[in-house]
């Protein structure tokens, strides 16, 4: 997973933010052009105060676009570690502002750092408070900002800043994978101001020292001498804040190879030692054109570090101030953005207008093909109901005579069944049928039209049959009878949707009857009487 | 001197043009090119969906112009067969007297009312067919049965239009004995059944009864 310092790189590498830095020491000032982490072109500015800011306000005019960030590597630097109280991100400006004003009160360049949470029992937050001693030098340089045209970008500390330099160099010096010592010091070899000590630990400034180089000592066996006895107090120092001497300290060296072979040579108080020209250090650190002419000093370095850092890691410019350049910042960014979103809004909706076009003509087309089918039906179905006579007519009179059909009877099969009923001793004397007519109409109209056959169903025909049998071969009057009864069920068999009865039989034994028999008359033998039985069939013969 | 504040002035004139221009290409083409595209994208489908139906008709034009080749042959048929025109009662008169000698009739008594309209009306539109119907009575007399019943059955054939029989009545009119089989040897007639016959003759009027009848 890349770690912010690495996302931050790919971001300098992406935007090649453009920038001046103004390095500020106790014995001269560096002026830089940067474009994202590579230098352009710098000026040293070794003359008097006066000479130095008219030279550097000459260097900005030239670029009037370009903001600038100041980074002091001056002596008067305070710094104070203390704790903030756990209040809300809204308030922590305000407490923060109220801690800085009361730790370095009347100080104009000052600010803060948040470390981590606080460990022990008091809950809050500790913070790392730095702050600029004011002088005449550096109320000169800092009304040089309102003089010029370019805009205020930051005011850094080097000290601060170069804390991550230390561990990008270590990192990629030794290789992220080997275990790295808690304590690590950088010192460097400054045009600006002397040699600069920077101890960390565990990735944290410690304390920072800086030490005046003197134009009396020259040599360097008398350089690395100096050197050694000031590792030597600041090694003194650290002990108070918890260095175990047993652990050793990592040092590394940025400067000339002759002091950097001096320093190996006076056996420095460290546990390990590694040097590296300004050259060397610069491709470490991922930063290019930070050599100077002679290629002895790290300014350059220092400097391209400190101000092509996105996100400062402490800033000591006014907090309102800072705040009116977040929103100068807010502004243009977001013009960009919206320029941006712009352009991709006239895109999409280029890509819409197109895709309007498109269904357009799309929607054109299917239309035309439409009204064309569509005519071409209208066509055909106009050729459908030619002729002489309106189809729906046709079907109407053919769904009439469909019923009349239905509804008709047919006697012939009727004549068979009465016959295969009837035994060969018993004749027809007469037949009696009475049909009621149907009672026609009409389906609804529906579309599409049912054939015309099947427009309704015809209801049932009711019908009344009277049958009159001869029963003369018959001599006894109990045959006879049995005989109108087996023909009346096997009538109900054949028939089963009618009912059947007898209406007479050739006795008047019907419940309906009279019968009368006289003294010595013998009914069963038939005496003169007709012998004629009746028939009677009605309900649905279909 | 620097002008910082007419800096910031132009700043913000920037943003403030971004912004506007960035909320009028939007505005566009949220109000006014969405909604097109969307009608046009619903008129597209709609137009698909019709040419769909219309495709769907015309597949389905020709089994109804099956059909309707089926139903005009029908319809011819019963032209042919007299169901559709006038009742000419000449033509009956004609088939009647063929028929009665074909069938051996001896006595043939017959009469036909005037033509009543039957409207065979359609719900709801109250429109209809007109059927020309005559009620006829027929009286007849023969030498069996069975030609009356072969008389009957042909007259329902044979007869232009339509015939619902509504009433059939057959009865023997005296038992053969041995003068009236002696005539009949003799090439004699003899009346043995006699029948009555009651019909509605039916045929549908060829103009159409305007409408609300």
């Amino acid at each position: 997973m890349p770690s912010l310092t690495d996302i931050e790189g790919i971001a300098q590498r992406l935007f090649a933010l453009k920038r001046f830095v103004l390095m500020i020491g106790d014995t001269g000032a560096l002026i830089a052009r940067l474009s994202g982490s590579r230098i352009v072109s710098h000026q040293f500015l070794t003359g008097t105060i006066e000479e130095n800011i008219r030279q550097a306000k000459l260097a900005l005019s030239e670029f009037p676009k370009y903001p600038v960030v100041m980074l002091y590597d001056v002596l008067g630097q305070t710094y104070r570690r203390d704790r903030l109280p756990p209040v809300s991100l809204l308030d922590r400006p305000k407490i923060l502002a109220r801690k800085l004003d009361s730790l370095f009160p009347g100080a104009e360049l000052k600010g803060g750092m948040q470390l981590g949470r606080s460990t022990g029992e008091i809950r809050g937050f500790d913070y790392l408070f730095a702050s600029i001693a004011a002088s005449p030098e550096i109320t000169e340089w800092q009304s040089v900002l309102s003089q010029i045209e370019n805009p205020t970008c930051d005011i850094r500390l080097l000290p601060v800043e170069s804390v991550k330099l230390l561990q990008q160099i270590m990192h990629a010096g030794n290789g992220k994978l080997s275990k790295p010592n808690p304590w690590n010091i950088l010192i460097t070899h400054h045009r600006t101001g002397g040699f600069r000590q920077i101890v960390t630990r565990d990735g944290g400034l410690a304390i920072a020292r800086m030490t005046a180089s003197s134009a009396a000592i020259e040599s360097p066996a008398e350089i690395a001498g100096l050197l050694r006895r000031e590792i030597g107090a600041t090694i003194d120092y650290i002990t108070r804040l918890g260095f175990d001497r047993t652990a050793g300290l990592d040092a590394i060296f940025i400067g000339r190879s002759d002091i950097s072979a001096a320093l190996k040579n006076v056996q420095l108080p460290v546990r390990k030692l590694t040097v590296y020209t300004p050259a060397e250090a610069e491709s470490l650190a991922g930063i290019s054109g930070a050599r100077d002419d002679s290629g002895h000093f790290a300014d350059l370095l220092h400097a391209a570090w400190g101000a092509s850092r996105i996100v400062p890691a402490l800033s000591i410019w006014a907090r309102d101030l800072r705040q009116a350049r977040t929103r100068v910042l807010a502004t243009v960014w977001g013009a960009r953005a919206l320029a941006a979103a712009s352009l991709a809004a006239i895109l999409y909706s280029a890509n819409i207008y197109w895709e309007i076009q498109r269904t357009e003509t799309e929607y054109a087309q299917l239309e035309s093909t439409r009204a064309a089918l569509q005519q071409r039906y209208d066509e055909e179905v106009s050729k459908l109901d030619s002729g002489p006579m309106p189809i729906a007519r046709m079907r109407d009179i053919i769904a009439v005579h469909a019923q009349l059909q239905n509804a008709d009877i047919d006697l012939i099969q009727l004549y068979t069944v009465i016959n295969s009923a009837l035994s060969e001793n018993v004749r027809l004397r007469a037949l009696d049928i009475e049909i009621a007519p149907p009672q026609l109409t009409l389906a609804p109209v529906q579309d599409p039209p049912l054939p015309a056959d099947a427009q309704i169903e015809t209801p049932p025909i009711e019908v009344e049959i009277v049958l009159d049998l001869d029963l003369s071969s018959f001599r006894e009057a109990e045959l006879a009878i049995a005989e109108a009864d087996r023909m009346t069920q096997a009538l109900r068999v054949a028939l089963p949707d009618m009912k059947v009865r007898i209406l007479r039989q050739p006795l008047h034994i019907l419940p309906s009857d009279t019968l009368t028999v006289q003294p010595g008359e013998n009914v069963l033998a038939f005496s003169g009487e007709e012998r004629i039985a009746e028939i009677k069939l009605t309900g649905r013969l279909k | 001197m620097i002008d910082r504040e007419a800096a910031q002035s132009a700043l913000f004139h920037k943003f403030a043009a971004a912004l506007v221009c960035f909320l009028a290409i939007g505005a566009g083409s949220y109000i006014y090119l969405m909604p097109e595209l969307a009608n046009f994208q619903q008129m597209k489908a709609a137009a698909n969906d019709a040419v769909i139906s219309v495709n769907m008709q015309l597949n389905d034009l020709s089994a109804r112009q099956a059909r309707n080749r089926q139903d005009r042959n029908k319809y011819n048929l019963l032209a042919g067969r007299g169901f559709i025109g006038p009742q000419n009662r000449l033509d009956a008169a004609r088939i009647l007297e063929s028929l009665r000698v074909q069938h051996r009739i001896s006595s043939l008594e017959y009469q036909i009312e005037p033509v009543k309209t039957v409207t065979v009306l359609r719900q709801p539109e109250n429109t209809g067919e007109t059927l020309n119907v005559s009620n006829m009575s027929l009286s007849m007399r023969g030498f069996l049965d069975s030609d009356l019943r072969n008389f009957i059955t042909a007259l329902k054939r044979d007869l232009p239009g339509f015939v619902t029989i509504t009433e059939v009545e057959m009865e023997k009119i005296s038992t053969p004995d041995t003068a009236s089989l002696s005539q009949i040897s003799q090439g004699g007639g003899s009346e043995l059944v006699e029948g009555s016959l009651q019909i509605l003759w039916q045929a549908v009027q060829d103009s159409p009864q305007p409408d609300g009848l």
